[in-house]
C-alpha cells in the first residue's frame, strides 16, 4: 500500500504523481493545441520518459505535482503543481484541468478549498499565490469567483509561446 | 532567451566596482547595517547587529545557486563594499529581480545607485536579453519607492497582501511589486534629439 498523502473530496482523489504513475490523459494534455495556447504553453509530444523526467526534476526543485483523480473511475482530471516558500509561509500554485472533458470552476471549487487547508494543516502555510497568465481566462475567472484577491497585474511577465511578443500575468492571492 | 552571467560577473563604473561578495567581505565592518528598520527589514531579521554568523546564512542563499548572484559595490580603490546588490534570474521568461542595500550609512544619499544599477541593466538588457527587471519593494520603504517611481520608467504592478513574513515576530507584511521593461529603460536613456 502506498505512503503517499490522499486528500479525498466528494468527487475527488488528490495525490502526488509519481513517475510510475504518469497516465495517458497527462501526455495528451500536452499534445493538445487549446489547452497549451490557453496556458501558454508550448504544444509538444512528449513521451512517457519527458514526463516522468519532468517529475523527477521537480520534486529536485521541490516542486510538488499532485494530481486530481476521479474518485469514483479513477481517472486523470487535472493536477496541482505546489512549491513552498517556507521562509514567508507562501505556496505557489499551478493548475491544469482536462477541459475537454471537465469544466474547470467545477472541478476547482471542490478541490482548491480541500488542497489549501491540507498545505495549511501539514506545513503551517499562511498564504497562497497563483500567478495566472493573461490567456488562461476560466482560471482567471475562477480565482475571481471565489474570493482570491486580484494583488496586481505583472505586465509583459512572460514570453509568448507563440515566440512573438509577451504576455501578462494576474497574481492572486489568498490568505488562509 | 536570456542568459545567466558568470558567477564571476564584475562590472566596473566611472566611480565603483561591482563584483561578487566573497566570504573575505564579510565580518565586523558588515555588521551595523542592519541596524536600520528598513535595511533589517531587507535582510528579514529585526534591527540589530548583523552578526557574522547571520551574514554568512544571508550570503549563503546566493552560492552555487544558478541564476542567484550576490554582488557587493566598492568605490574604486577600495578593498571594502559599502553595499550590495541581489540578482534572481529568470532567463527561460527573460525576466530578474533585483534587490539593493547601502549598508555604510555614510554612503547613503549620495546617488551610488542610479550608477551602479545603471551598469546592471545595461549588462542584462544589452548583453544577456533580458526583458524585465522587478523589485520587491515594501510600501513603508518611501525613499526606495520615490527613487523607483519617479522617472516613470518602473512602474508600480502589484500589491502582495501580507506576502512576506517577519522571522522574529511572525508579523506579515505588505510587498509591493515594481516592474521595468528594458525597451522603457533604452528609451529614457537615448539621447534625446535636438530641437
Amino acid at each position: 500500500m502506498s505512503n503517499a498523502p490522499e486528500i479525498l473530496t466528494k468527487r475527488f482523489r488528490l495525490t502526488p504523481i509519481t513517475p510510475e504513475m504518469v497516465s495517458d490523459e497527462w501526455l495528451r494534455w500536452t499534445g493538445d493545441p487549446q489547452l497549451m495556447g490557453q496556458m501558454n504553453a508550448r504544444v509538444a509530444k512528449l513521451t512517457r520518459t519527458d514526463l516522468q523526467r519532468y517529475l523527477v526534476e521537480s520534486q529536485r526543485q521541490k516542486r510538488a505535482i499532485v494530481g486530481i483523480y476521479g474518485r469514483k473511475d479513477g481517472v486523470h482530471i487535472g493536477l496541482y503543481e505546489t512549491e513552498i516558500a517556507q521562509e514567508h509561509r507562501n505556496v505557489t500554485i499551478d493548475i491544469l484541468v482536462d477541459q475537454g472533458r471537465y469544466d474547470l470552476a467545477n472541478v476547482l471549487r471542490e478541490t482548491d478549498p480541500a488542497l489549501l487547508t491540507y498545505l495549511a494543516g501539514r506545513f503551517g502555510l499562511e498564504k497562497a499565490v497563483a500567478k495566472v497568465v493573461e490567456t488562461y481566462k476560466p482560471l482567471i475567472l475562477h480565482f475571481e469567483q471565489t474570493g482570491w484577491l486580484k494583488e496586481g497585474v505583472l505586465r509583459q511577465e512572460n514570453p509568448a509561446a507563440s515566440g512573438i511578443g509577451r504576455l501578462d500575468v494576474i497574481q492572486f492571492g489568498k490568505l488562509f | 532567451m536570456a542568459t545567466l552571467p558568470p558567477p564571476s560577473l564584475t562590472l566596473e563604473t566611472k566611480n565603483f566596482l561591482i563584483r561578487p561578495i566573497s566570504g573575505a567581505d564579510l565580518g565586523e565592518r558588515l555588521s551595523g547595517w542592519a541596524d536600520d528598520e528598513l535595511a533589517a527589514e531587507m535582510l528579514n531579521t529585526k534591527r540589530r547587529q548583523w552578526a557574522v554568523r547571520e551574514q554568512t546564512a544571508f550570503f549563503a542563499k546566493f552560492e552555487n545557486q544558478p541564476g542567484k548572484l550576490a554582488l557587493a559595490i566598492l568605490p574604486r580603490g577600495e578593498p571594502h563594499p559599502i553595499g550590495f546588490y541581489t540578482l534572481h534570474l529568470q532567463p527561460r521568461i527573460g525576466v530578474f529581480t533585483i534587490s539593493h542595500l547601502i549598508g555604510d550609512a555614510n554612503w547613503r544619499g549620495k546617488d551610488l545607485t542610479t550608477e551602479t544599477s545603471d551598469a546592471i541593466y545595461g549588462y542584462l538588457f544589452d548583453k544577456l536579453g533580458y526583458a524585465k527587471a522587478k523589485a520587491n519593494v515594501r510600501p513603508q520603504n518611501r525613499p526606495m519607492l520615490w527613487l523607483m517611481l519617479s522617472d516613470k520608467i518602473w512602474r508600480k504592478e502589484a500589491r502582495l497582501v501580507r506576502h512576506l513574513r517577519d522571522a522574529a515576530t511572525g508579523e506579515r507584511k505588505d510587498m509591493l511589486v515594481l516592474g521595468m521593461m528594458a525597451d522603457d529603460w533604452r528609451t529614457a536613456r537615448a539621447p534625446r534629439p535636438a530641437a
